[in-house]
């Protein structure tokens, strides 16, 4: 009985309100309060006083009422309802002309429409699918140095080679893969793709990429060919990697499970990265791109592998923001909204580019 | 649209545009936030300040397209909000799931008067015994608050009390609010009051 008696003490509320939960209270306390009959000139006044104190208030107040107008809605249930009798629950008979007919317990309207509007939209799911998985799908060809896989900006996609080995293609990659009796031999012609390879010690499965050869026997890594560099991240197993053309007693690096091997101006780094970094190589892989404490510079970098209309920094000054985040490989909205608002940064959408600028700041409440 | 029984003093054009163009999005609007923002709890709060800021900026200009401009707000707003609690890793990807679904809602502003109604007649029936009566008298039979009074046996006073609370439960099934969203309060509420009378 708190509201009540502090009601009858003072106004519903002049004190200023913290909570959404207060606030709605309040206003519903006005409101009724202002439906009782006992309406004064001070009331009102203290009413707008209250109104005026917030805009949190005014809002709250505004959508009780046009709640309560709207509840003049109930005036169709009590259609057929004898003046003074209350309705018992759950007894309504929706009335067949302002609403279509609902017998109690909902019967059958309701399940006949929406099932089949909901089987057909399946269907078009389904459909849709099946269209996405044949567009999506590596395109081949036949040809002397294997059969040539390749997926277009944007697109990931993973083929089953038929020695149950399976090749998972990044964005713009393309790849030879020829299966021979003693050997599988693919060339990674660009982009990046994970190897997961069936154990067969009798045929090495050999990845060539640009002068350096990663040999396997039955384990799973990733290949990346970069601007002129290469990267490789094995993930389980081990594999070897041969420069091409090295002395024949030359002996080959080994790299372990969890090393990454990079080639910069001919040398090889081994690294070992952090797991989480890990997570970040591979995350392509289900369509995601991770971002931890990177640079906007870098991160745009990886967005434009997967888009023809590249993003562009135009301004050095926001090039090193350092950003955190999942994003999808093949939403690039998602990543330039909240680079927009939450950074200092105009996105410039053009034909053929997308334009990166220092915002500065403008007036609040302007869209 | 507000009736002219309610153009008093308080209510000017602005509030009229702000009951007819962005309170029908309401379900909507708290559908997303319930898929997007990771505590249920807060959306309540996250509406409303949502909606002062949508207030306040139309003050100056009102809004071509009321809808896109909600919704805008409401992502500038949580931005905000996850900017000043230092979350770091923003996983967008409930988010623009909610996006697409805010885009392919159909045009209609208001739940279907079926929809509406059926809602409605739902929130009714979780009222009080108390509440529904004062609630069925006032808004259908039209009485007064003193008659309510006299025909329930309760003083002005709670009759009062029993619409303001009313009005806020059948305020969320007008504005289409999911099913047990917001409502563990007012049932505890109800319970409580009802030891007192």
């Amino acid at each position: 009985m708190v509201l009540i008696r502090k009601m009858k003490e003072a106004h519903p509320s002049m004190n200023p309100t913290t909570t959404s939960k207060e606030i709605e209270e309040a206003a519903a306390a006005w409101f009724a309060k202002r439906e009782g009959g006992d309406w004064q000139p001070a009331d009102e006044a203290q009413l707008d006083a209250w109104l005026e104190a917030a805009t949190a208030h005014r809002v709250a107040f505004i959508r009780i009422l046009t709640a309560w107008e709207r509840c003049g809605r109930l005036n169709a249930l009590g259609a057929g309802i004898a003046q003074g009798t209350l309705p018992a629950r759950d007894s309504w008979r929706f009335d067949p002309v302002s609403v279509e007919a609902v017998s109690v317990g909902e019967s059958s309207d309701r399940h006949t429409g929406p099932r089949w509007r909901r089987s057909r939209g399946l269907r078009v799911i389904a459909a849709l699918w099946v269209i996405a998985t044949v567009a999506g799908t590596v395109w081949y060809f036949s040809i002397d140095r294997g059969k040539l896989y390749r997926t277009e900006i944007g697109t990931v996609s993973t083929v089953p080679l038929s020695d149950g080995s399976s090749v998972t293609l990044n964005t713009d990659t393309q790849v030879h893969v020829e299966l021979a009796p003693h050997e599988r031999r693919v060339n990674l012609d660009q982009g990046e793709v994970f190897f997961d390879v069936a154990h067969d010690p009798s045929r090495p499965f050999t990845v060539t990429v640009a002068d350096e050869r990663i040999i396997a026997v039955g384990t799973q890594f990733l290949v990346r060919r970069q601007n002129g560099n290469i990267r490789v991240l094995v993930t389980q197993g081990r594999v070897q990697i041969e420069h091409v053309g090295s002395s024949p007693g030359a002996a080959p690096t080994s790299l372990d499970a969890g090393f990454e091997a990079r080639t910069m101006q001919g040398a090889l780094l081994i690294d070992q990265p952090a797991a989480t970094q890990i997570e970040q190589l591979m995350s392509w892989r289900t369509g995601h791109l991770l971002f931890r404490d990177t640079t906007l510079t870098d991160a745009v970098a990886e967005f434009n592998r997967y888009t023809s209309r590249k993003i562009v920094i135009a301004d050095r000054g926001i090039a090193g923001i350092r950003i955190g985040g999942s994003f999808r490989s093949d939403d690039i909205g998602a990543f330039l909204w909240l680079v927009q608002s939450g950074f200092p940064v105009k996105v410039e959408q053009r034909s053929d580019r997308i334009v990166l600028t220092q915002r500065y700041p403008r007036r609040e409440g302007s869209l | 649209m507000l009736t002219s029984a309610y153009l008093g003093t308080v209510i000017n054009a602005l509030d009229q545009w702000f009951a007819s163009e962005i309170l029908p999005h309401e379900g909507v609007l708290v559908r997303y936030l319930i898929r997007v923002w990771p505590n249920r709890s807060e959306v309540v709060d996250l509406r409303q300040d949502i909606y002062v800021r949508v207030y306040e900026s139309a003050r100056t200009a009102l809004p071509t397209i009321p809808k896109a401009f909600l919704f805008a707000t409401a992502r500038n707003l949580m931005t905000d909000r996850i900017r000043h609690s230092r979350v770091v890793l923003i996983d967008s990807r409930p988010d623009f799931e909610g996006l697409n679904l805010v885009d392919e809602l159909s045009p209609e502003r208001w739940l279907s008067a079926r929809q509406e109604l059926r809602n409605l007649a739902k929130a009714f029936d979780s009222l009080s015994e108390k509440c529904r009566s004062v609630i069925w008298l006032r808004r259908v039979e039209g009485l007064s608050q003193r008659e309510t009074a006299q025909r329930l046996g309760l003083r002005e006073g709670a009759v009062e009390s029993q619409l303001a609370r009313g009005v806020r439960v059948l305020a969320r099934a007008v504005f289409g609010a999911p099913d047990g969203f917001d409502t563990q309060d007012e049932r505890s509420a109800s319970e409580h009051e009802s030891h007192h009378n």
